[in-house]
């Protein structure tokens, strides 16, 4: 049987896991899966499922919308392209 | 007993001869300084003391050029695996040719997206870029955006210095910055990234890589278990009958069986960029 947390050591520490990793990165550099465990006290094998899990722990729609964001980019980098080339004939 | 400086020139030469663009040399001591616990060169190579970077692997203009979405994020993904093979072959070169321990950088992940070591620092710390605000990744003054690799080795070799002028923001984003708070990058991708400029220099950034990676590890390994995961909790036969036969997971499979599009998919905020567009401009003038 593989190591997996219970899952309300995981709804407790999923918030702080995440803010203290480089899921988001700000100002100092995140902490690593060691560096969290000395942190808060927990073991390390615990700290990975918590991060493994939290940092997929977001909708599906995102990589749904992730599809639709790169073709909009798209289009409107070829329109603005348009506009400029005709702007400048 | 190695003279160093051929050393260098004849490893500078080798990378060079196999693909890369720039190579940098890093002390492993440096890196180690920023680098967090379980992430360090000297964690992974015992004795080590050298960190070779590579970078190369610059995506084609065509791909900026494509009006399809699909296009650049294929070409990006698949050119991240040659920079990974000119580093593989520089580790072997090293320890045939002078004797030393070398390893390729490991870029196994742990469960969570956490690479083994971070290129881009080590990319940072070996004088190749500065930080910049689009995608948090190292940009270089000629080259624009490149994808890097290193090898770690037990070899002392001479270091070459960090950048010490950013070359993150260029100045027409600190002229757009001063008109109205904003960069073409930010501008683009407003939910991964925030930033702010003061006197011509990044005082802030603010990274969201988990939004990021939906969009640059799209049809990822992520997007495979957020899937499965979904069609093992649905109830309805038919329903995940669609599910696991549709095209987005069948796309999902498809880029894990031909390892590409799984990183490096989306360069919106790479196509606005003017450092990265003015890397380009030689092969602009050729038409």
């Amino acid at each position: 049987m593989v190591h997996v947390v219970t899952p309300e050591m995981y709804k407790k520490y999923k918030e702080k896991v995440l803010g203290l990793s480089n899921a988001i990165q700000e100002g100092e550099r995140g902490l690593s899966v060691r560096e969290i465990a000395d942190k808060l006290g927990l073991k390390l094998e615990d700290v990975k499922e918590i991060l493994s899990v939290a940092e997929k722990d977001v909708p599906l729609s995102w990589y749904e919308d992730a599809e639709r964001f790169k073709e909009e980019r798209v289009r409107a980098s070829f329109r603005s392209r348009r506009s400029r080339s005709s702007e400048s004939k | 007993m190695s003279n160093l400086p051929v050393a260098e020139e004849k490893i500078k030469k080798f990378a060079r001869k196999n693909g890369a663009l720039i190579t940098g040399i890093a002390s492993v001591s440096s890196i180690d300084e920023e680098a967090p616990k379980g992430h360090r060169p000297s964690e992974v190579l015992e004795g080590a003391k050298s960190v070779i970077v590579v970078g190369g692997g610059k995506i084609n203009l065509g791909a900026y050029k494509s009006p399809m979405a699909y296009i650049p994020g294929y070409i990006s993904s698949v050119k991240v695996s040659g920079v990974h093979r000119i580093a593989f072959k520089l580790a072997d070169f090293i320890e045939k040719e002078f004797d030393h321990y070398a390893i390729f950088s490991p870029q196994a992940l742990s469960g969570a997206n956490q690479p083994v070591i971070d290129d881009e620092l080590c990319a940072i710390k070996a004088g190749l870029g500065t930080r910049a605000i689009a995608a948090y990744r190292v940009l270089n003054k000629t080259h624009g955006f490149l994808n890097y690799a290193s090898v770690i080795t037990t070899m002392p070799l001479k270091s070459d210095s960090p950048i010490k002028k950013p070359v993150c923001p260029a100045p027409e984003c600190v002229e757009m910055w001063e008109e109205s708070q904003t960069t073409p990058c930010l501008q683009v991708c407003p939910q991964c990234l925030k930033a702010e400029i003061k006197d011509g220099t990044i005082k802030k950034i603010k990274f969201n890589r988990m939004i990021h990676e939906s969009r640059s590890q799209t049809t990822s390994t992520s997007a495979f278990q957020k899937i499965l995961l979904e069609a093992l909790n649905e109830k309805d036969p038919e329903k995940k009958k669609m599910m696991l036969l549709g095209d987005f997971f069948s796309r999902t499979i498809r880029s894990m069986a031909y390892n590409y599009n799984l990183s490096n998919t989306t360069i919106e905020c790479l196509r606005v960029c003017p450092v990265e567009q003015r890397s380009y401009s030689k092969q602009k003038a050729r038409g």
